[in-house]
């Protein structure tokens, strides 16, 4: 597909373009892109603690900040459009306007997640929920995770940072054990008592949704990939990808 | 699995500008000089003007039907090397050569090789657009003319109307082929330099950063016609705009303070380029 | 005028001034600048209409002193063309035609128009009137038309140097005779003429068209005038061709290291070395060494052509020099081999360049008199050349020699002669203006 090989560069260009607005333009794009990577890890933390601690308020604010994100996404999207009419870009700056526009759909999508969750803790609240502390264990430690890897991926993005980006990859394996692991417990509650059917149902729907926000960070990972070694390695399998990456010279 | 790994590859140890300007020395060329079908090869060719060395052993091929695009900073040795194509450094009092430049198999720098045929298979139209003053026919019948390519008038009208209509000039000049070529605009003067030189048959075109001295539009249709062109030759092209490289040409060559640093395939190199000093020029970080 | 403050601190008013603007520190000298820019006109135009002042007073003086030359005065006489004198034998041999007494035949003629003259003195005072070329003008009509032997015409024969002063106003007739180089008596034959209507002032032809002369009635500038014609012709036909294609090679195909530059230089300061030296040149080495015959246009056209080939070279290599090399890259890309290069498009480009140094060049060889006399040209050369090789002279030694003479009538001459001269470097200059004009091209 792609050809021949290519030589790796250091991560972050050394020097800043001659004309200087063009830096501040993508500086400003980046920080966009991060403040809403910031929002999206806020709500799913928050959306996380008002599931398991049945705090509908908490559920009320996320849903209502979720707009906000969206927002943000026409901003960048718009600002991405400018620089490449006005800038031209090529090389790395390309791939870090390009990766930048993949991110941002995927942190939107995350922040959908996150609502999502949110919406799952008002339903379960309404219900007169079980609240054993086993139930939603796996739902903490899994937001934990999730919240974790996309702090991390923001933080390569941030950096152009290639290792931050293998450790989220690192990541996601582990966390798909977690899911299953999850899935399965959730199910015994069931087994155990059929009443608590909902309420599993709408915790398997957040486990999912929390899934899905570890899976946008990984996507988020690959594009600092793309950034830094112009190398597209989606849809690659992400042991080959850490092997591979590992393995160049310091 | 390890294909993966192996199409990622390791740092080169690049040099920076900075490091080069002091005077380090250049550890060689990156990317692939080789083309399946080259028209013209060169390998470690060196260009001295007296003491200042110029060009430093730089090796590239330029295939058949495609253009090859050399972009760099001034004073980068860009133009020097062009024109070591159809030795028109010659000219230059003080100028050497050195190092192998084939066309089609045949050294163009051999003793016996008589420059002046040479020229007219390795063409040039340079960067201010030049017609003779003279007739617009008389600009395009010269070189076929003292070459002795026709003979009679009728196949030399054919000649000159069969070039024209190649630089998509006929229809704007074929009622006017007797008024003089320093009458048209620039851009026309320009395509009309190009017919000139399709009129002698080349088989590579250089250009010495033809559009440079052009409106936008008038850059835009010899771009077309730069296209057009490659069914038939060989086009070098020298030029100061990377939009232009990049629009033009199918592979770029980068040239930095005498050495050629990469070469590749035009959409590599302006979207993932090997080598440290490329991209800091194309992206604007030199300087 | 004292440079302006930028700032000042109104120390006595005892408030602040703002800082001059710049514009105003421009204005304060702007005046000094204009009276600067008018004083440096005036003196232009004051040293332009000098100049042209001098020029008008030294046209003015030659053409005041030479116009008169262009007329002579004629005296028409009944000529008895008596065939027993001039054809005894009736064959109208040419021989026999030529060898008669042509002088006498005038003195019969003047002896009729003045019949009570009887003393051998007076009529010797008489027949001094008519010049001495009349009897060779008769000559050379029966010569050419025999018919008129036997039959008696009236004819207009030139008159001598004094009557042609005197009706020109150059003899006072009222000085005492002694002072005069005309006797009362003479005078008094001449006011019988003229009231008789037998003298004219007429067109001079005979000054175009004769060779020089001790007389100066009879002097004409032909002899001169072929004999620079022959000399030039030459000097363009040698110093052209080796004057451009010396500037050719040494601009476009010699290579630039010391020697050229050494040519350079000494070509550059021939084009200063006194004319008379190349004189001497080509009397030691042309003349002595070479055996090229003396006072001969060949040789005054080979000293002549020494003289103006650095002219042509300097200012052939500036006109090459102007061909932008864009010319010659376009011609070089083309294939083109060098010579081409040079004759198909470097050369018709500089050609107009060249055409104006070497006429500017041509010009000073026409006006050039010192050398000449060094090779001999100065000789004393009745006939009118026919060729190469035949003794002649040259328009300025011809004015240098008649200027020398004591007669008066040569003074006119000597004028009317520089007019022709003058008229002819108008001529040539004017060529030039006009070539460079017609063939100046935009590039």
């Amino acid at each position: 597909m792609r050809s021949t090989e290519f030589s790796a560069k250091a991560t972050e260009p050394t020097k800043g373009h001659t004309v200087r607005a063009y830096d501040t333009e993508l500086g400003q794009l980046r920080g966009l892109v991060l403040e809403m990577g910031g929002r999206v890890v806020e709500q799913a933390m928050d959306a996380v603690a008002a599931l398991v601690e049945g705090n509908p308020n908490a559920a009320h604010q996320v849903i209502a900040r979720e707009r906000k994100i969206d927002y943000l996404e026409l901003d960048v999207d718009e600002s991405i459009f400018n620089i490449i009419a006005r800038r031209q870009p090529t090389a790395v700056d390309l791939r870090l306007v390009l990766a930048l526009s993949k991110a941002v759909g995927n942190l939107e999508r995350a922040g959908d997640k996150a609502e999502e969750i949110a919406e799952c803790a008002l339903r379960i609240q309404g219900r007169e929920a079980c609240r054993d502390i086993g139930i939603f264990h796996h739902a903490t430690r899994l937001g934990k995770m999730s919240c974790c890897m996309m702090e991390r991926a923001m933080d390569a993005l941030a950096r152009t940072d290639v290792d931050q980006a293998l450790s989220v990859f690192a990541d996601d394996s582990s966390l798909a054990d977690e899911v299953s692991a999850a899935m399965r417990h959730l199910m015994s509650f069931v087994v155990e008592d059929p009443s608590l059917l909902s309420q599993v149902i709408d915790l398997l729907f957040a486990v999912k949704a929390l899934e899905r926000i570890a899976n946008h960070a990984g996507n988020i990972a690959e594009q600092v990939v793309f950034v830094a070694k112009g190398r597209d390695v989606r849809y690659q399998s992400r042991e080959n990808v850490i092997a591979a990456l590992s393995k160049r010279e310091g | 699995m390890n294909t993966l790994a192996n199409e990622i590859v390791r740092d080169t140890g690049a040099i920076t500008a900075a490091e080069l300007a002091k005077g380090g020395t250049f550890s060689g060329t990156v990317g692939t000089i080789t083309v399946a079908e080259p028209r013209m090869v060169c390998r470690e060719v060196n260009v001295w003007y007296g003491d200042k060395h110029a060009i430093k052993d730089v090796s590239l091929d330029i295939g058949k039907n495609e253009v090859v695009s050399m972009i760099g900073p001034s004073g980068c040795g860009k133009s020097t090397f062009l024109r070591c194509l159809n030795r028109m450094n010659d000219t230059v009092p003080g100028a050497r050569v050195t190092g192998s430049i084939k066309l089609d198999g045949q050294d163009i720098y051999d003793k016996g090789l008589d420059p002046v045929p040479l020229r007219a298979q390795v063409g040039m139209v340079f960067q201010k657009p030049n017609p003779f003053p003279k007739s617009i026919y008389e600009n395009i019948a010269y070189g076929p003319r003292i070459h002795g390519l026709t003979n009679s008038k009728a196949e030399l009208d054919a000649l000159v109307e069969d070039s024209l209509r190649k630089a998509g000039l006929w229809k704007e000049v074929s009622d006017r082929l007797d008024q003089p070529g320093t009458g048209l605009s620039g851009g026309q003067q320009q395509r009309l330099c190009i017919a000139r030189t399709i009129a002698v048959s080349p088989e590579v075109i250089l250009m010495d950063e033809p559009c440079s001295a052009l409106d936008p539009i008038a850059t835009a249709v010899i771009e077309e016609l730069i296209d057009e062109l490659r069914e038939n030759y060989s086009i070098a092209i020298v030029t100061h705009s990377m939009q232009q490289a990049a629009r033009v040409s199918q592979r770029t060559a980068y040239f930095h303070l005498g050495d050629l640093v990469e070469v590749g395939e035009t959409d590599q190199v302006f979207t993932n380029p090997r080598h440290k000093l490329t991209e800091d020029y194309i992206t604007g970080r030199f300087g | 005028m004292s440079s302006p403050s930028i700032v000042s601190n109104g120390g006595a008013s005892g408030s602040a001034q703002a800082p001059r603007r710049t514009i105003d520190v421009v204005n304060a000298s702007l005046k000094r600048r204009h009276a600067q820019e008018r004083r440096f006109r005036f003196l232009g135009a004051i040293a332009v209409l000098l100049g042209l002042l001098f020029v008008a007073i030294l046209f003015i003086d030659i053409v005041v002193k030479g116009h008169t030359a262009f007329r002579q005065t004629y005296i028409h006489v009944p000529v008895d063309f008596d065939a027993v004198t001039l054809d005894p034998t009736g064959e109208r041999d040419p021989q026999t035609l030529a060898n008669a007494d042509y002088a006498g035949l005038i003195k019969a003629s003047m002896r009729k128009l003045f019949p009570d003259i009887t003393d051998r003195r007076e009529l010797r005072e008489l027949y001094a009137l008519v010049s001495v070329g009349a009897a060779q003008e008769l000559q050379r009509m029966v010569l050419a038309h025999p018919s008129v032997v036997g039959t008696t015409r009236d004819i207009w024969v030139l008159a001598g140097a004094d009557v042609d002063m005197l009706m020109k106003g150059h003899i006072d007739r009222d000085l005492p005779e002694s002072d005069r180089r005309i006797k009362d008596s003479s005078l008094a034959l001449l006011d019988r003429m003229i009231a008789d209507g037998r003298i004219e002032k007429r067109l001079n032809w005979g000054f175009l068209t004769n060779g020089t002369s001790r007389e100066p009635e009879m002097a004409g500038i032909a002899g001169a005038l072929m004999g620079s014609f022959y000399t030039l012709t030459l000097t363009l036909l040698f110093s052209f061709p080796i004057g451009v294609g010396a500037a050719l090679y040494l601009e476009e195909f010699a290579a630039k290291n010391r020697w050229t530059d050494l040519i350079e230089v000494n070509i550059n300061n021939l084009a200063a070395v006194p004319s008379i030296v190349f004189g001497l040149l080509g009397l030691a080495v042309f003349i002595n060494v070479f055996g090229v015959p003396r006072s001969t246009p060949l040789v005054g056209a080979l000293v002549l052509t020494l003289m103006t080939l650095p002219t042509i070279i300097i200012a052939s290599r500036a006109a090459l020099k102007s061909v932008p090399p864009s010319i010659r890259e376009a011609a070089l890309g083309v294939g083109a081999s060098p010579l081409q290069t040079q004759f198909h498009h470097v050369l018709p480009l500089a050609m107009p360049g060249m055409l104006t140094g070497t006429i500017i060049g041509m010009a000073q060889a026409l006006g050039e008199t010192a050398p000449l006399l060094m090779i001999g040209m100065i000789a004393f050369i009745v006939d009118i050349p026919n060729g190469f090789t035949d003794a002649a002279t040259v328009l300025p030694v011809q004015i240098f020699l008649w200027a020398d003479s004591p007669e008066r009538g040569f003074v006119e001459r000597t004028s009317a002669a520089i007019m022709v001269l003058l008229g002819f470097l108008l001529l040539m200059n004017l060529v030039a203006i006009l070539l460079r004009r017609r063939f100046e091209r935009r590039w």
